[in-house]
């Protein structure tokens, strides 16, 4: 089976909802005056948060994500896992998606590192068997030893972000979807993060990744795409990009 | 049909539910000794002190309705503590919902599983005060049937309540005050016959009293009547439409108002 994303006109308009429009008043209100007033004051922003975007991800992909804060990288993450739906165009994706955006979602902090390992692997859908069967090799990718032992909520945010992706990567998924926590490691694990992430393209995988670490974009993808205000602002090969970074800086 | 599809892909992912809802049952009664136990609690509590109170304030003849009243009690857990919990179910489970792609109804389900489960915990508490106080009577076969058509009627309920809450947040607010008030004009810690018949029908017109009944007379021992059953199912396809309709329309909305 081949993996693949393809993303064809895709616009996402998200829906701010200030803490006004949550409540029941106001939406009464609304149908009193005719439903005007307080829409005109803006009290439900549109924010084009995806506009057009065009791109087809194959296997053996390692796509990083770059832009500015609020440039639309973990909504357009979030397009890809199927979390948010794109409110015109289309979106197909082939193959079985493993997501890890917030660096904290899905880690239970009251529970031990090595049952967070459990839960992880269940969110994941895989039987006890297949859990119990990888659990030593991730607790080792992970280095973090006895404190494996520990509540999660003793973890600094490096600790967290090598757990989480010693998870992410310790069991099978054709396409791995990765916010910027990943930088949260120490370099060490950042290399060990890089190498791995290398050798699943091997096995004709998919890796996205959103970030604004220029270095790991080098070290782990081979193609970019920059976000600029919602819209594609670059997309090519890493080599491409760092061209097109210099032109830009001089 | 996209509606259709989000609740058999939620069916589909039974696993998952089943033992996540445990899971998260499990987790909420973490570092305490008794765990899961203490969802029985609730109903022993309120049990033996409505035991002490009635029998000491009101005389003994009192306590013939006692088996009663603490069935109407496990009853609402079902009937109405699920209903009041079913404004978070999105809200709960917010994180989860911003990481993973999961159907709307996944979550439902979950909410289901940890409703019934309170409610089998419940059961064992009832069970074992009615022994205790000597009032143990076998429970009439049409409990298995009832609990199924509960069951569905928390799930439905579940998106109909779960989907406005979590657009409008005083809905959520409200569902509380609104049950602990149903709990009152529902004959649950007290009986309709004891109601004249100029008011009975607000009793026989309120739905809940029927949901109620239709727990409450497998569990001490004999069938529920025909107008309990006619009022349940009529409420689940009253729910059923709603419920597809409000799916049907914001299933792509409900994880931007989180």
């Amino acid at each position: 089976m081949t993996h693949q994303i393809t993303l064809k006109n895709v616009d996402l308009d998200y829906f701010v909802y200030s803490l006004r429009s949550q409540s029941l008043r106001s939406a009464v209100f609304n149908l009193a005056v005719g439903g005007k007033m307080y829409k005109a004051a803006g009290d439900v922003a549109a924010v084009k948060a995806l506009h057009d975007i065009n791109l087809d991800i194959v296997e053996g992909d390692r796509i990083a994500l770059v832009g500015h804060n609020g440039s639309g990288k973990t909504t357009l993450l979030k397009v890809i896992a199927g979390i948010y739906h794109p409110t015109r165009g289309d979106l197909k994706i082939d193959g079985d998606i493993t997501s890890m955006i917030a660096i904290n979602a899905g880690l239970d902090m009251e529970a031990t590192g090595l049952r967070n390992i459990h839960k992880l692997g269940m969110m994941r859908r895989l039987s006890r068997k297949t859990i119990d069967s990888r659990v030593e090799a991730i607790a080792e990718f992970s280095g973090l030893g006895d404190f494996l032992h520990l509540p999660v909520r003793t973890y600094s945010a490096g600790m967290q972000a090598r757990l989480m992706f010693a998870v992410a990567t310790g069991f099978e998924a054709d396409i791995l979807v990765l916010d910027e926590w990943l930088s949260a490691g120490d370099a060490a694990f950042v290399q060990k993060a890089a190498d791995r992430m290398h050798r699943m393209v091997e096995d004709a995988k998919i890796v996205v990744l959103a970030t604004h670490d220029h270095d790991l974009v080098r070290r782990v993808c081979n193609r970019v795409c920059e976000l600029q205000g919602g819209r594609i602002a670059f997309l090519g090969t890493t080599e491409e990009w760092l061209a097109y970074k210099e032109s830009q800086a001089a | 049909m996209a509606a259709l599809k989000d609740v058999g892909d939620g069916i589909r992912l039974a696993p998952l539910w089943w033992r996540l809802g445990l899971d998260q049952t499990a987790s909420r009664f973490q570092r305490s000794i008794l765990g899961p136990f203490w969802m029985a609690c609730n109903l022993l509590v309120v049990a033996f002190a409505l035991a002490f109170l009635v029998s000491a304030l009101m005389g003994a003849d009192i306590m013939k309705s006692y088996p009663q009243v603490v069935a109407g009690l496990l009853a609402w857990s079902l009937v109405g503590t699920a209903m009041a919990e079913s404004q978070a179910i999105f809200l709960y489970n917010a994180g989860l919902m911003q990481n993973q792609r999961l159907p709307l109804s996944f979550y439902v389900f979950l909410h289901v599983q940890k409703a019934a489960t309170n409610f089998l915990f419940q059961a064992i508490a009832f069970w074992v005060v009615m022994l205790i106080m000597g009032r143990f009577v076998a429970p009439h076969w049409t409990l298995i049937p009832a609990i199924v058509v509960m069951l569905l009627i928390v799930g439905l309920q579940g998106f109909v309540i779960a989907i406005p809450s979590t657009r409008f947040r005083d809905v959520a607010y409200m569902m509380s005050y609104l049950v602990q008030l149903l709990f009152y004009v529902t004959p649950v810690f007290w009986l309709a016959t004891n109601v004249s018949a100029k008011h009975r029908w607000v009793v026989e017109l309120n739905p809940f009293t029927h949901q109620v009944e239709l727990l409450r007379a497998p569990l001490t021992g004999h069938a529920p009547a025909l107008v309990d059953w006619c009022w349940t199912l009529g409420a689940t396809g009253v729910l059923a439409i709603i419920a597809f309709t409000l799916l049907a329309l914001f299933r792509k909305r409900v994880v931007f108002w989180l």
